[in-house]
């Protein structure tokens, strides 16, 4: 949605690439509609628009993509991903499903950094079997850890992973990420909010998918065809979230971003006025030039006394160790 | 029921076990109460619990917190009923949860209507084994109930049945003993935040825990080997636990959660701290020091300030419109639910001396986070039961008149007053009725012997919307009157006795509690021992006793008091203090009863009911039911023989038990 520039450049390295039968692009609702034009003449490309999404939705629109792939075996790339030369998909489904010791339901996921971990290969029965990716899901952020939590579950088997030579990615910012925005003068604060926004996102993806786990039993979108390549969802078939869950996962998400953003800590922001920090509109953030005010100034101001505590952060740990105890592991 | 089994899990709530473990007693629906103690310190002894054939005690040894998920998959596992009911220990099935009709609708019931009612359920054991039970990667406290809640919905399929609050009674608890910590006490602002600040840390790991290790009926549990009959350990590697990875990620947003609500840092400058000033927690408790406590007095409180300015704002940006209604509406939800509370004020009326002890045993039982006034009526309370502000229970006292009563008026016009508690509103004016009118909520409390009346005198129910609370003492719980089920009746515990002085030239030899049926007693003059204490009621319309007295009550007098511990024969009419008398004092204490004949039968047949049990106890009933029951001796053989039970005198199958006594001294000790 919206990455042409991402895309147009992996294509070319997904065309180049030997191992697969067919490449499906779905165009979730791009404000510019990818053309096919726009895309290398490799005749194993096949482009579908989806209509009339307001905003990504990455698990509705890999299960819209994976219920129309033609082959048996589903490699899921993102748009600035794309297989290295080095990937040899013919040894990595002969080793997931050949040699006797390998289970029934073979999966993989990508390991490495820059987005390469949300990449995955597995039959498409599989994929069926745990019912997809988890349409409640929104945003940036987890949805592929609750399909390889939920696929565990089912197989019984962790994955296996995919070396990270074998995927190549675009790296960008959490601002991007988290579809922020490339950050320009202010980068500072720019970098802050893409923190807040991809934090507020990947919790409140945790939130829900403690609160709605999925299963093949839940019921998925369903879409119309309205002309050939053209689809659009029902939208009674979306899934909907139960009221109560919908307003402790805004107010986490709303918490979570102010919080992080303007460093006010939670119980205060609660009690503070609601208009002061409003939640996310179809997931962007409104933030203000009061917003902006605060953040250069009393921010600042607190962030002070914090910063030169952490300047001892490394030494009381050295003067722990040299005192011979035993430093405590750190978390997070 | 046959094949039904309530289970109850605890660790070292031993008070609120037994308490409820007599109300579940009571109820006949189950053919199996089976309760785990899950390692309390001190363990949990079978004859503690009340003598009810269908209980059944284990215990499991070598656990160091509690975990609500294991500690039920292995109760329920232990189970003999293919039907299923789970009650935690401050919960027990009233009257209106009546299981077959319940599951004849539907497999799966769980709970609803707030305090500790959301956790619990009714369901048939195949829908609890096809979601393989509890999530047993969660820890602590939080979220298991809406995890199981998720998996029968979302991923089962089973259309969940939402059990009325009615069906399930609780004893309420604050967040900080939820946590396993302390009551916080008046004032003790910091203790209060130590337990919000704890409940959603465990909540949120335990969030985490559930979106991280989903659970399925695949998925391998705890085991548990017997080490001698009833006892069990947990096989020590077959308990789940999470990856390396994600016991980090929990630890650490556990950490961020609890220090960040605790201290008001926000996370992003916590993490930049080194971490030895904010540790993480160890067995799921937190190490607060002396540091914490001095940020969270000043420093916090400094930049809380201006948060609290800002907030006074939000109501006038709430009322020109600035947040829609949906949302404001699930804002209040999800304040609730975390333990937010607006400040408010309420106001107690209190008629007589059992209402203001009520009320503040209501405040100092629940805490809540409101200013209150109690607003007593002077004429029927004794001076030494008004102090002037209870500081204790942030409770204020003032004189009811049209003066205080019109401010209390304006005042919730205003918005101002949240509750009202008030024991009932027969007689109330045209003022009363406005107050009650315009205020949100309304509470109901003990107004002394009624609850053991067939028919309450001065309440009226049909006044009141079904389901209303009623805060009631608990001293003879077994033995309440049927109307008492229209309320939500929250137990406030025996009724607290204040020390008594009793100086060298005041020493009694016997003590007489001035009320109706008073004048039965003692009719010959040369019967009283003297001198004689006379307590007078403290509403001359109720006195009754015309003889003379050699002592009247002085400042440090304390009826109850005197009722419990005083050697020499008390003798009581048909006052508050009767159920005192027959429930805290010793059987073996002399103690005269005076009944008039305006009591009802229910009353009387409870009087009746105790006297019989206790030997040195005289009951003397006006209107030709007059009866010896005891002989008024401290002991002696004939007074033994009084030890019959009702049924084993008349016949009567309505009349209490053995057991049902041994329920009801059980209620006492908590």
């Amino acid at each position: 949605m919206n990455r042409l520039e991402h895309l147009r450049s992996t294509a070319k390295h997904v065309a180049a690439w030997p191992g697969h039968q067919e490449h499906l692009i779905v165009d979730w609702s791009s404000a510019v509609p990818v053309r096919r034009e726009q895309l290398p003449a490799d005749p194993r490309i096949r482009l579908l628009r989806v209509e009339g999404e307001a905003s990504w939705n990455l698990c509705r629109a890999y299960n819209f993509a994976v219920a129309r792939a033609g082959g048996d075996w589903i490699l899921k790339l993102d748009a600035d991903a794309w297989p290295t030369q080095a990937f040899d998909a013919k040894a990595v489904v002969r080793r997931l499903s050949g040699e006797g010791q390998v289970p029934e339901e073979p999966y993989a996921f990508g390991s490495g950094l820059d987005g390469r971990k949300g990449q995955f290969l597995m039959t498409r029965r599989l994929f069926a079997a745990v019912g997809g990716c988890n349409e409640y899901l929104v945003g940036y952020g987890f949805d592929d850890k609750d399909l390889q939590a939920r696929l565990a579950v089912h197989t019984g088997l962790p994955p296996s992973a995919l070396p990270e030579a074998w995927i190549g990615v675009i790296p960008h910012t959490d601002a991007e990420r988290a579809g922020q925005g490339r950050s320009g003068r202010f980068h500072w604060l720019e970098d802050s909010r893409g923190l807040a926004a991809m934090r507020a996102s990947r919790l409140s993806n945790r939130l829900l998918a403690a609160h709605c786990p999925w299963s093949a039993r839940a019921g998925a979108s369903v879409y119309r065809e309205r002309s050939p390549g053209l689809w659009q969802v029902d939208p009674a078939t979306v899934p909907r979230l139960p009221a109560e869950v919908a307003a402790e996962i805004d107010h986490a998400r709303r918490m979570t971003f102010w919080g992080c953003f303007l460093a006010i800590p939670e119980v205060f922001l609660e009690v503070l006025p609601f208009s002061l920090f409003p939640p996310a509109r179809h997931g962007r953030w409104d933030v203000r030039w009061w917003h902006r005010l605060w953040w250069h100034s009393g921010r600042r101001l607190l962030q002070l006394p914090v910063w030169l505590l952490s300047l001892t952060r490394g030494q009381l740990k050295a003067l722990v160790r040299a005192g011979g105890r035993r430093a405590r592991p750190e978390v997070g | 029921m046959h094949g039904l089994s309530v289970v109850t899990v605890c660790m070292n709530r031993r008070e609120h076990l037994l308490r409820s473990a007599a109300m579940v007693a009571d109820w006949s629906h189950h053919s199996e109460h089976l309760i785990v103690d899950w390692s309390s310190a001190v363990p949990l002894r079978r004859e503690d619990l009340p003598a009810d054939p269908r209980l059944r005690l284990v215990r499991v040894e070598g656990e160091r917190r509690w975990n609500p998920s294991r500690a039920y998959n292995f109760a329920l596992a232990q189970a003999d009923g293919y039907r299923l009911i789970r009650m935690d220990a401050d919960c027990w099935p009233t009257s209106a949860f009546d299981p077959g009709e319940l599951l004849a609708a539907a497999p799966v019931w769980v709970g609803t209507g707030g305090e500790g009612r959301y956790g619990q359920f009714l369901m048939a054991r195949e829908c609890f084994a096809a979601i393989g039970g509890f999530n047993e990667f969660l820890r602590g406290w939080g979220f298991e109930d809406n995890d199981l809640r998720a998996r029968l919905e979302i991923q089962a399929g089973v259309p969940l049945g939402l059990l009325p609050a009615e069906a399930i009674g609780v004893i309420e608890h604050s967040d900080e003993e939820r946590m396993g910590q302390a009551r916080a006490a008046a004032g003790q602002d910091l203790c209060r935040s130590l337990g919000l600040a704890t409940m959603r840390s465990s909540r949120l790991g335990n969030l985490l825990l559930a979106a991280h290790c989903p659970w399925a009926a695949a998925t391998p549990a705890s085991r548990y080997l017997e080490e001698a009959p009833d006892r069990w350990r947990l096989e020590p590697a077959s308990a789940p636990v999470p990856s390396a990875e994600i016991i980090d990620e929990v630890d650490h947003a556990r950490r961020m959660a609890f220090w960040s609500c605790f201290l008001a840092i926000p996370e992003v400058f916590l993490e930049e701290l080194p971490i030895k000033l904010a540790p993480p927690s160890r067995h799921g408790r937190w190490d607060v020091r002396w540091w914490h406590r001095l940020w969270w007095h000043s420093g916090r409180r400094l930049l809380q300030l201006p948060v609290w300015l800002f907030s006074l704002t939000r109501g006038q940006l709430k009322a020109l419109g600035v947040t829609p209604q949906a949302q404001r509406g699930a804002m209040t939800a999800m304040r609730a639910r975390q333990g937010w509370r607006p400040p408010a004020l309420a106001v107690y009326f209190c008629f007589n001396a059992v209402n203001l002890a009520a009320a503040t045993a209501q405040r100092r039982l629940e805490h809540p986070s409101d200013l209150a006034v109690a607003l007593y009526e002077p004429t029927r309370l004794e001076a030494s039961r008004r102090p002037p502000w209870a500081w204790s229970c942030r409770l204020g006292w003032l004189p009811a008149g049209p003066l205080t009563l019109l401010l209390v008026l304006l005042f919730c016009q205003l918005g101002l007053v949240r509750r009202i508690y008030i024991p009932h509103r027969r007689e109330g004016g045209k003022l009363l009725r406005a107050i009650l009118a315009h205020v949100p909520e309304i509470l109901l409390l003990d107004d002394g012997l009624d609850q053991y009346r067939a028919q309450p005198r001065a309440l009226r129910p049909e006044q009141f919307r079904p389901g209303t609370p009623l805060y009631l003492f608990s001293d003879a719980v077994a033995h309440r009157a049927p109307w008492c089920r229209h309320f939500t009746c929250r137990e406030l515990g025996p009724f607290p006795v204040v020390g008594s002085d009793l100086p060298p030239d005041r020493q009694p030899a016997a003590v007489l509690i001035d009320a109706p049926g008073a004048e039965l007693l003692w009719s010959e003059p040369g019967a009283i021992p003297r001198p004689l204490l006379l307590l007078s009621h403290p509403y001359p319309g109720k006195r009754r006793w015309r003889g003379q007295a050699d002592l009247e009550r002085w400042a440090r007098c304390s009826a109850e008091d005197l009722i419990q511990r005083f050697p020499g024969p008390v003798a009581i009419g048909e006052s508050f203090t009767l159920i005192i008398g027959l429930t805290q004092r010793d059987p073996l204490l002399p103690l005269w009863v005076g009944l008039p004949a305006t009591v009802d039968d229910h009353f009387r047949s409870i009087v009746r009911s105790f006297c019989s049990r206790r030997p040195a106890t005289v009951l003397d009933e006006a209107a030709g039911s007059q009866e010896m029951i005891g002989m008024g001796e401290p002991m002696g053989e004939h007074a033994a023989t009084c030890l019959q039970t009702d049924a084993e005198q008349t016949g009567d199958p309505e009349a209490p038990t053995s057991a049902s006594l041994q329920s009801l001294s059980a209620g006492i000790e908590t």
